[in-house]
């Protein structure tokens, strides 16, 4: 933490080698961010690039009120809002998969239906308002917290906390519509179920 | 834990799982962003709001300090103000006792008050200031030192035109001082212009 403070401290004062370290620590989270906030990569690599480089020009400005990473997260989020305003476009639905489930997991039936849980999933997020998406993505994407969902949207705490109900809701809904939720509740179940019964 | 509870835990678990994403960006990011960075200066530190008001202040200090310098009048001018308002006050409370300075001393009434007295008074002093012996005389006062000059037997040097002059020699200025108020303070010799209505 000590050593991220100096690398920030030295970036700060115009050190382009210390910027270089920040980069490689966080250019997957903030790719990945990207890429869930626009849906393609082409999008999410625009996003990410123009994000670090706002972080780059702004870094003299950074007081360390908040932390680096939200701070990073708070400019990828505007790059993704700018550029989907710019081009005038809803974010594409073009899936990409998350993380291959481990090879000690449920049965390959299981694994099956879940991935295609998660893909029904990250379809209806495609499906919400931008708004409601981003929080989705900060909370759980991102795992910030109300404050700094708060301090990166530039809302208060209490806004957040609504807007991720009314956001929750509406997935709920239009996964309820498409029979997933419900499909999904007896996955985890009878995952939950398995290993429970596992020694 | 109740259905809908129960489905809330399954929908934020499933969003932590779709959300999650092992996707990296392309190989060439990093080059390509450290390629535009090292062309792209960062923005000026901004002044944090206490570091603003410092800055005002010492401004305001600097050209506290600066107006003596650039305007020395404009310093000055209050002092040299409140300086000369004290003597002549001083001079106002002590009137006619101060006979030395005001050579000239008029008890004829005029229109303007003390203010035309003064100015009369100072006028007259810069003309006689450096004769040193010339006291002109109106009105009431006037009448009264010609009245104990006659007594006195004193003859005039010239008169004409309602002004009549004498030239007074040390006792002669000091008999006509115990009588005339102007003349108290006299020490020597003078010269006495008496300006009487014919």
């Amino acid at each position: 933490m000590k050593d991220q403070e100096h690398i920030i401290a030295r970036a700060r004062r115009g050190d382009a080698d210390a910027f270089e370290q920040l980069v490689a620590a966080y250019r997957n989270q903030v790719f990945r961010l990207a890429l869930r906030m626009c849906g393609n990569e082409a999008d999410a690599d625009e996003v990410a690039q123009e994000a670090f480089l706002s972080a780059w020009k702004g870094l003299p400005n950074f007081r360390g009120e908040s932390r680096f990473s939200t701070w990073l997260y708070q400019l990828t989020t505007h790059a993704a809002i700018d550029l989907m305003r710019r081009e005038k476009r809803q974010a594409a639905a073009e899936d990409i998969d998350g993380i291959t489930a481990a090879d000690d997991g449920p049965s390959p039936q299981q694994q099956v239906e879940r991935a295609e849980t998660r893909r029904e999933v990250r379809s209806a997020l495609m499906q919400l308002p931008e708004e409601y998406r981003q929080v989705l993505v900060l909370r759980f994407m991102q795992e910030l917290s109300y404050e700094e969902i708060g301090q990166t949207l530039k809302l208060p705490a209490g806004t957040v906390k609504s807007r991720l109900n009314r956001a929750k809701a509406q997935l709920k809904d239009i996964l309820s519509r498409s029979g997933n939720l419900f499909g999904a509740v007896s996955v985890i179940h009878t995952e939950q179920q398995g290993k429970e019964v596992q020694p | 834990m109740n259905r809908e509870e129960r489905e809330n835990d399954v929908l934020e678990q499933l969003l932590r799982e779709s959300l999650a994403s092992d996707a990296e960006p392309a190989e060439d990011f990093t080059a390509r962003l450290m390629e535009q960075v090292r062309r792209t200066p960062q923005e000026k530190a901004k002044k944090q709001p206490y570091q603003k008001i410092l800055a005002a202040l010492a401004a305001c200090a600097v050209i506290a300090a600066a107006i003596p310098l650039v305007m020395p009048w404009a310093s000055n001018q209050a002092a040299t103000s409140a300086d000369s308002a004290a003597p002549e006050m001083q001079e106002e409370a002590n009137g006619a006792d101060t006979a030395d300075d005001r050579l000239v001393y008029s008890t004829a009434p005029t229109n303007g008050g003390e203010e035309d007295f003064d100015t009369a008074g100072q006028q007259d002093r810069k003309q006689n200031f450096g004769a040193g012996e010339a006291v002109t005389l109106t009105g009431q006062e006037a009448g009264e030192a010609r009245e104990v000059l006659d007594a006195m037997a004193v003859e005039p040097v010239s008169a004409e035109d309602g002004s009549v002059t004498y030239d007074l020699t040390r006792e002669q200025a000091a008999a006509l001082g115990e009588t005339v108020e102007a003349l108290h303070d006299i020490d020597g010799g003078v010269t006495l212009i008496l300006e009487v209505a014919e």
